[in-house]
């Protein structure tokens, strides 16, 4: 046992501001900050590489890990591949300037104070690397020009800050040069993977998705199960019968969610607000078993993993003869969608351009991919006056919005979700300016890192979103957060369950749905959650 | 890197090539070699190196359009689009490129007054922006009024930029306003990296060397103006010689002017190897340059291969007898 | 002159000196940042801690002391520290910071005014605040786990079934991690042995 301190001493003994050269700190692997490796068993059944070739079983906090002796050879190979693959990382490599103007925008920095955790030295991590590694430079002039050779101690260090970025882009908002750590973050996960280093959370749901259509693994029967259970609270609650169908071909549109939404609370809920939608609408469209997943796990793992999951959209899209595809409101899944899923499968030729069969609208923005986003599909509806709203119905609900950071800073959609929030609620609020748009804050949990085991990572990097939010709840008694991505509606109940324990989370459909006037409807005196509208408390 | 250590490289290397210009300018027959030698190698690998990275750049692929989108996408036709901040035209992104290279819009964006308690809070930040744009703006003042000496007649807009420079008139010959512009703020962006704990966490050698150097180029050349006078007409015959590919080696120049000659130079020769090439680098960030017409018009990745997905197929194998009995239809019963 | 009207009147100094002590529990570059950045969005930690030790102190001089308010105030820091990388005693000691300043503040005048009574009695008021803190942190660390089981329960399908009962994917690796090896536990496992959910 340590000696015992004087009592002021007793704040020095348990941190350890770093001293000296960073390069120096050695790496604390901590409980609690990361996440659980893949099971070898997982990863080889998605046909990655299982780690059987490393000489004993990965445990993280041990100090040898018991790499393969070629393990330096076979990383750099793969880093000088990407490099020479993606002008990003070369030049994202090349250019920084330390002007550390990203350095206090990163949540997990801003939660935890770990200096680590200040994107531009996240990036130096591996920067140093390539200065090391792979410049005349730094193979010369060694720590003078900032550069370090790729050791055991190096990687530890890689991984473990590679796994505390939830790629949420916030940092390249403020960047002069727009360097994107989530991008340096997915060049490093993508190498790293090549020695079979990935996380559980993230490779169960990969190898899930690739063989049963979604990251939950729900087989067919099962996914349409958990669907007829929220027909069957429709049926309660609304007293509408729906009918939807499955895999169906001729069907005008192929409708994709992201799996997360069929299963837990609060996003089915939201589900249930999807079905109540395209009903009322009387949208000529189906679900599918096989393509169940709009989310994409594999963007956490490496480009060719996200593009075999991916895949199955579009191919079900042309086997089942749609039109057009329409999906539902998930974060990350829209980042893939918008910028990587036309490149990967393109040209779509055997689609149609999208065009809303109930207002004529031209998605024009659409045109090659031929997806429209959910959120635009019910502004739409709403602006053409196609939805009959009763928006006291959500009177009880003091809402804010928090933007997703995926279909914020990688696509740009800002005003649409707030359209709509604000054409069925009567009670709307903002939080502060610079944490919503553009500037909007993570929730903590992004890109992978919402397991259970790295709880303490997700509350502290969730701490200054919750900020803004406790500041909306004691000023305008906001009880009610909504958003528009699945990870968002499965990490905020659990940071606001320790940070603001009274307000909610929901989709936005599922405030529209809650407003819908069905036809034929029977007494709405319960929400779709079976609370009395009247008395309704939100709980996360 | 220790910040002793760190700043110790930076001055020694700077101190060097002072003390090698000032020793070696003054060796009978060696000027010219500090004169003309050095100036047009350091123009030709500054040139080179410069073209070389940047051409390495624009060679690797751009698999994917992935820029950060700060403003509202162009979506339905009644919701305003932000063109400059998430543009969809190239004349959009030239817009974006514009703002960035020109006034440093993103570095400028968290700069805003902040009121906190009922005062208005500058955030320390927005130093870092006026330093830079005032550090940018002072040295691309300069190198164009050093134009004058290396053209015959000079032109209109060299002279223009001189008389509007020195426009405060005060002592003689008239002081410029960029040169103390660009020395304080070099000052602060070198007290910056000092002061700011983050900061001098995070700097390198490779940080503090550029300052120094340029800090040194522009003090040298303030002494020669206004304190150790060299011959200004041999100086331009010199200049004048060079640029006209003729070159001379007039008798008579002090020897302040070749440590100043020899730092340009070592400026010129580090910065294509150098975090200095952000000049060109800006210009091919994707995250900025690209437009978020993903949706509208395919991106073409260069690289892309077909990849094994499982099929709809093996799918309905796996799970043919469950589909059935759930009743979703099958291809083949 | 005895000792509270003393503390009354360099409320401001303790108060300040107090805050900028429980900063320097973290390292120095954060310091100056929790220090210089004023926006209370920008700089959620430092805002909790310099909008806590003021109001906190104050509370400490009052004659009679509201534990309920004194442990909605210090929840304020402890909740952050409690997801940090704080030890416990690490994450509680802020409130023996307030002992060193206060000696050290008022030394001469509790030497020469000889308060040592004085300085006793308010010391076990802070001793009282350190216990109500540590309830705190408990309290905040049980949540921690409540919330983690609450996702347990909420996220089912990640429940594997391995024959003996439901047993959850994080405490099978968890199992791993300790033995160095696979415990046969996953054995025999396959993703899709379990039937979807249910």
């Amino acid at each position: 046992m340590a000696k015992l301190p004087k009592y002021y001493e007793l704040l020095n003994i348990d941190y350890r501001p770093p001293k000296g050269n960073w390069m120096d700190t050695p790496v604390d692997i901590r409980p609690g900050i990361y996440c659980y490796p893949a099971r070898p068993e997982v990863l080889k059944k998605a046909s990655m590489n299982d780690r059987s070739d490393w000489k004993k079983y990965w445990v993280v906090e041990d100090e040898d890990w018991g790499l393969p002796d070629d393990w330096k050879e076979r990383l750099l190979n793969k880093m000088r591949d990407m490099l020479s693959k993606y002008r990003t990382f070369k030049v994202y490599m090349d250019i920084c300037v330390r002007c550390g103007a990203c350095a206090d925008k990163c949540h997990y920095f801003l939660g935890s104070g770990d200096p680590f955790n200040m994107p531009v030295l996240r990036a130096e991590l591996l920067r140093s690397v390539y200065r090391g590694e792979f410049t005349t430079t730094g193979k010369i002039l060694g720590r003078i020009a900032g550069a370090r050779k790729l050791t055991k101690d190096v990687l530890r260090q890689i991984w473990y800050y590679m796994f505390q970025c939830s790629q949420c882009r916030r940092c390249s908002v403020f960047c002069p040069y727009g360097i994107d750590t989530a991008e340096i973050t997915i060049m490093a996960r993508e190498i790293m993977n090549e020695l079979g280093m990935n996380i559980a959370w993230i490779q169960e749901s990969v190898t899930k998705c690739l063989f049963t259509g979604n990251h939950l693994g729900l087989q067919p029967q099962t996914y349409k199960e958990c669907i007829d259970c929220m027909l069957a609270d429709i049926e309660e609650y609304v007293g509408i019968t729906i009918d939807p169908s499955w895999n169906r071909k001729g069907a005008e549109i192929l409708f994709v969610v992201p799996s997360g939404d069929v299963f837990a609370d609060p996003g089915i809920f939201t589900l249930a607000g999807y079905l109540m939608l395209l009903e009322h609408i009387g949208l000529d469209y189906t679900w599918s078993t096989y393509a169940s997943e709009g989310g994409d796990f594999g963007f956490f793992t490496a480009n060719e993993v996200a593009k075999r999951m991916n895949g199955k959209i579009y191919r079900e899209a042309k086997r089942l003869g749609v039109k057009w595809i329409l999906g539902g409101e998930c974060g990350h899944m829209w980042r893939v969608l918008n910028q990587y899923m036309t490149t990967w499968h393109g040209p779509i030729d055997f689609l149609e351009e999208p065009v809303s069969p109930i207002t004529g609208t031209k998605f024009e923005n659409a045109k090659a991919h031929k997806m429209v986003h959910i959120s635009e599909f019910t502004a739409d509806l709403i602006k053409h006056g196609k939805l009959k709203l009763d928006p006291s119905r959500n009177d009880r609900l003091r809402v804010t919005y928090h933007d997703s950071c995926n279909p914020s800073r990688g696509m740009g959609l800002y005003e649409e979700p707030r359209y709509i929030i604000k054409s069925v609620c009567n009670h709307f609020f903002e939080m502060p300016r610079n944490t919503i748009r553009e500037q909007t804050f993570c929730c903590g949990s992004g890109s992978g890192l919402n397991a259970s085991e790295n709880m303490e990572l997700r509350l502290r990097g969730g701490f200054p979103r919750q900020n803004a939010l406790r500041y909306v709840r004691d000023k305008y008694g906001v009880n009610m957060l909504a958003c528009i991505c699945a990870i968002d509606r499965a990490a905020f109940p659990t940071a606001q369950q320790y940070w603001n324990p009274d307000v909610g989370v929901c989709g936005i459909t599922e405030l529209v749905a809650n407003a819908l006037i069905m036809e034929g409807e029977g007494p709405r005196t319960h929400n779709l959650r079976g609370f009395e509208i009247a008395t309704w408390e939100p709980r996360p | 890197m220790d910040v002793k250590v760190s700043l110790g490289i930076a001055l020694g290397a700077v101190l060097a090539i002072i003390l090698i210009a000032f020793f070696g300018a003054q060796v009978p027959g060696l000027q010219p070699i500090f004169g003309i030698f050095l100036p047009y190698a350091a123009f030709v690998i500054f040139i080179g190196g410069f073209i070389y990275r940047v051409v390495q750049w624009g060679r690797s692929p751009v698999p994917f359009r992935i820029p950060t989108t700060c403003g509202q996408q162009k979506t339905l036709p009644w919701i305003k689009q932000n063109k400059l901040e998430c543009p969809s035209s190239t004349l959009g992104v030239i817009g974006r490129m514009f703002f960035e290279v020109f006034f440093f819009r993103s570095l400028f964006k968290h700069t805003k007054a902040e009121m906190a308690d009922g005062n208005i809070i500058y955030s320390p930040s927005k130093w870092i922006w006026a330093g830079a744009l005032l550090f940018h703006y002072s040295f691309l003042i300069i190198v164009i009024r050093h134009l004058r000496l290396f053209m015959v007649p000079i032109p209109g807009f060299v002279k223009g930029l001189d008389t509007l420079d020195g426009i405060l008139q005060v002592g003689v010959p008239g002081l410029y306003l960029t040169d103390v512009l660009l020395l304080v703020a070099l000052a602060y962006l070198f007290i910056r990296r000092l002061a700011v704990p983050k900061m001098r966490y995070i700097s390198l050698p490779a940080d503090y060397f550029p300052l120094v150097l340029i800090f040194c180029i522009g003090a040298t050349g303030i002494l020669m103006r206004y304190f150790i006078r060299v011959d200004i007409v041999s100086v331009k015959q010199l200049t004048v010689g060079l640029a006209s590919l003729h070159p001379v080696m007039p008798k008579g120049i002090g020897v302040i002017f070749f440590i100043h000659v020899a730092l340009v130079s070592s400026l010129f020769i580090y910065f294509p190897f150098s975090k200095l090439m952000h000049a060109g680098g800006v210009f091919l960030s994707p995250g900025r340059n690209l437009a978020n017409t993903n949706r509208e018009k395919m991106h073409v990745n260069p690289w892309n291969y077909p990849v094994d997905i499982h099929s709809y197929e093996d799918y309905e194998n796996d799970f043919r007898e469950k589909m059935k009995a759930a009743g979703i239809p099958v291809e083949r019963e | 002159m005895d000792l509270k009207r003393l503390l009354k009147e360099k409320r401001d100094s303790i108060a300040d000196r107090w805050v900028q002590a429980v900063q320097e529990t973290y390292p120095h570059l954060t310091v100056e940042f929790f220090r210089k950045q004023r926006n209370e969005f920008a700089n959620p930690v430092g805002f909790e801690i310099s909008r806590t030790m003021g109001p906190l102190f104050d509370e400490l001089l009052k004659d009679v002391n509201d534990p309920e308010r004194l442990s909605s105030l210090i929840d304020n820091v402890i909740k952050v520290r409690a997801v940090q990388d704080f030890e416990p005693s690490g994450a509680v000691a802020i409130v023996f910071l307030l002992k060193k300043i206060i000696r050290k503040e008022l030394a001469k005048e509790i030497r020469e005014g000889e308060l040592f009574e004085d300085l006793m009695e308010f010391e076990s008021r802070i001793d009282y605040l350190a216990l109500l803190a540590f309830d705190v942190y408990m309290r905040r660390r049980e949540r921690v786990w409540r919330v983690k089981l609450n996702e347990f329960v909420r996220a089912r399908p990640f429940l594997i079934e391995d024959g003996t009962g439901a047993m959850c994917l994080s405490y099978k690796i968890r199992q791993e991690q300790k033995q160095g090896k696979k415990t046969g536990l996953s054995e025999g496992l396959d993703i899709f042995g379990q039937d979807g959910a249910r």
